[in-house]
C-alpha cells in the first residue's frame, strides 16, 4: 500500500476518479435540486394560492348573486382559472417537497413587504379584509356586480404587484412563466372589469 | 530505424501497436524529465535546500547515467530504478481533509431533508402501523386490511353524516375530534379565529380538508393567552381557532388522524404541528378542497340568527 504513493500516475488516476465521483454527485444534487423551504418560489407560490382563494371566493359568490351578465361571466372565469392555479402552485409544493404553509406571508418578497403585509393584518397586495368580504355578502343583484368589480381589480392590482416583485427576485422557470402570465393576464382582466364597471354604472346613473 | 524495430518487436509481445509504443517511450521520457525537473528543481530552489532534496537529486543524478546506456527492457522494471521518495502527507491530508468535509456536508444536507419530513415528536397519532391516512387508505383498497383492522377505524370516515337526515349529529370517539364522519358543510378555515365554540361536524370537514384546528379551553387560557394562539392562526390559510368546552388542558390542536394537547401556549411544538400538518401532502382525507365559502359562525351566532 505504501508504494501506491511512489506512483504519479496512480495518484493522479485515483484523484481523478474520486473528483468525477465528487462532481457526478454534485450534478446528481443540483440537478434534482429544488427551491428550498424558505426560497423566493416557495413563499410566492404558497402566497399566491392564498390570494387566489379569496379571488375565487368572491368570484363564486358574485356569479350566484350577481345580475350584470358579463360581470358574472367574469366572475365565472375567475373561479374556474384561479382555481386550476391555486392547483398548480401547490403541486409544485409538493414536488418541491417543501411546507405548503407559513405563518409569514409576503417574507419571500423581502423584510419591507413583510411588515406592510403584518401590518395589514396578514393580508397580501390587494386582499380584502374581512369586513369588506362581510359586506359583499350581504349585496346581490347591482350592488353585488359593482361592489365585485371594485373588489377584484383592486385584488388583480395587488396581484400583478406581487408577480413584479417575484420577477425580481427569481429566474425559475416555472415561476417566470406563472408571473409573466398573471401580469399579462390580469391586467387584461382589470381593463375589462373597469370597462363593464363603467357601464354598469353609467346605466345606475340613467 | 531502431525505434521501428523495437516497436514492431514489442507489439509482438503487447498486441498493441500504439500501446507498445507508449510504454516504450514513457519510461525512459518519464526517467528523462524526471532528472530535468530534479534538475531545475534543485537549481530552482534556494541554496538552503533540504539536505534531502539534494541528496535525492543527487542519487537521481547519479543512477539514470547508469541506466540511459540501457535498453527499453530494464528501463520497464520500475522497482530497478526506484528512487525513494518522501511519503507526500501533505497530499494525503488534504485528500482526506476535502473528502471528509464533502462527505459531511452531503451527509447534513440529506438528514435535513429527512429531518424536514418526520413528524414532530410527541404528537398523538391514531393511525396505529400506519403513518398517515394515505397509507391507511392504500392499505385498505390493497386489500392488506379492511378498515375495521385498524386502531381507530374512524380516521378512514369521510362520510356526510347528514346527507340523508339533515339533523343528524356525528359522534366522536374523542374529544376535541381529530377525524371520521362529519356533517357536509365545513368550517371557514381560512386562518380565521372563532370567539365562541363551533359545531364539531363542521371543524372535523376542515381537517378533511386539511386544516389545522387549534383548540383552547376558555377557563385555562386568559386573554393575551389568546391572542397569542390567535396570532399564529390568523392570516394563515388552512387553520381555525375555537374555544372547546370542558378541554381540561390549555391547547389542544388538531390534524386529521393527529392531535397534540400542552398545557403552555408557547411550546414550540404547536409551531410545528402548524408547519408539518397544514396541508401535509400525505395526510389531506380530501385533497385540493378548499378552506373558504364555508360555515363562518358559531353555535351562539347561528342560534341567535336561526
Amino acid at each position: 500500500m505504501s508504494r501506491l504513493w511512489r506512483r504519479p500516475a496512480l495518484l493522479i488516476a485515483i484523484s481523478a476518479v474520486l473528483m468525477l465521483a465528487a462532481g457526478a454527485a454534485i450534478g446528481y444534487v443540483a440537478g434534482t435540486a429544488a427551491p428550498g423551504d424558505d426560497s423566493v418560489e416557495a413563499g410566492f407560490a404558497r402566497d399566491m394560492q392564498t390570494h387566489h382563494q379569496q379571488a375565487v371566493e368572491m368570484a363564486m359568490y358574485e356569479w350566484q348573486n350577481g345580475s350584470d351578465l358579463a360581470m358574472t361571466a367574469i366572475a365565472y372565469d375567475i373561479a374556474t382559472s384561479q382555481s386550476a392555479e391555486i392547483g398548480m402552485y401547490r403541486s409544485w409544493l409538493r414536488d418541491w417537497d417543501v411546507r405548503l404553509s407559513t405563518g409569514e406571508p409576503m417574507a419571500w418578497a423581502g423584510e419591507e413587504h413583510a411588515h406592510d403585509s403584518e401590518s395589514a393584518g396578514g393580508l397580501m397586495p390587494g386582499m380584502a379584509t374581512d369586513e369588506q368580504m362581510a359586506e359583499f355578502k350581504t349585496l346581490t343583484g347591482t350592488d353585488a356586480d359593482i361592489m365585485f368589480a371594485n373588489l377584484m381589480i383592486d385584488h388583480h392590482i395587488g396581484g400583478v404587484d406581487m408577480a413584479k416583485l417575484v420577477l425580481d427576485l427569481s429566474d425559475n422557470d416555472l415561476i417566470v412563466d406563472a408571473a409573466q402570465r398573471t401580469i399579462t393576464v390580469q391586467q387584461a382582466d382589470i381593463e375589462n372589469l373597469q370597462g363593464h364597471l363603467d357601464n354598469i354604472l353609467s346605466a345606475v346613473q340613467e | 530505424m531502431a525505434s521501428k524495430k523495437q516497436t514492431a518487436s514489442k507489439s509482438a509481445g503487447k498486441g498493441s501497436g500504439k500501446g507498445a509504443v507508449k510504454s516504450d517511450d514513457k519510461p525512459e521520457d518519464v526517467k528523462t524529465e524526471g532528472k530535468q525537473t530534479e534538475d531545475a528543481k534543485s537549481e530552482a530552489k534556494k541554496p538552503e535546500a533540504k539536505s534531502t532534496k539534494a541528496a535525492s537529486s543527487a542519487r537521481k543524478d547519479r543512477k539514470p547515467a547508469g541506466k540511459s546506456s540501457a535498453t527499453t527492457a530494464p528501463a520497464r522494471k520500475g522497482r530497478a530504478v526506484q528512487v525513494k521518495q518522501p511519503k507526500p502527507w501533505g497530499m494525503i491530508w488534504t485528500f482526506t481533509g476535502v473528502g471528509v468535509v464533502a462527505l459531511g456536508l452531503i451527509a447534513a444536507a440529506m438528514f435535513v431533508v429527512w429531518d424536514r419530513s418526520q413528524p414532530p415528536e410527541g404528537i398523538t397519532d391514531f393511525y396505529g402501523d400506519y403513518a398517515n391516512v394515505t397509507e391507511a387508505k392504500a392499505a385498505i383498497s390493497d386489500g392488506e386490511i379492511t378498515e375495521d383492522d385498524l386502531d381507530n377505524p374512524w380516521v378512514v370516515q369521510q362520510t356526510h353524516v347528514d346527507s340523508e337526515d339533515p339533523t343528524a349529529v356525528p359522534e366522536y370517539e374523542i374529544s376535541p375530534p381529530a377525524g371520521g364522519n362529519h356533517l357536509s358543510q365545513w368550517q371557514t378555515c381560512t386562518g380565521s379565529v372563532y370567539d365562541a365554540p363551533i359545531l364539531d361536524g363542521n371543524a372535523v370537514h376542515s381537517l378533511e380538508h386539511g386544516a389545522v384546528w387549534l383548540t383552547y379551553d376558555a377557563a385555562l387560557v386568559d386573554g393575551e393567552g389568546v391572542s397569542t394562539l390567535a396570532s399564529k392562526i390568523e392570516g394563515r390559510d388552512y387553520t381555525l381557532m375555537s374555544p372547546y368546552q370542558d378541554l381540561g388542558v390549555a391547547v389542544s390542536i388538531q390534524a386529521w388522524g393527529v392531535q397534540y394537547q400542552t398545557k403552555d401556549i408557547n411550546d414550540p411544538k404547536i409551531d410545528e404541528f402548524l408547519d408539518f400538518y397544514i396541508q401535509n401532502a400525505d395526510n389531506t382525507a380530501e385533497a385540493n378542497a378548499t378552506c373558504t365559502g364555508g360555515v363562518a359562525t358559531t353555535i351562539a351566532d347561528a342560534a341567535a340568527t336561526g
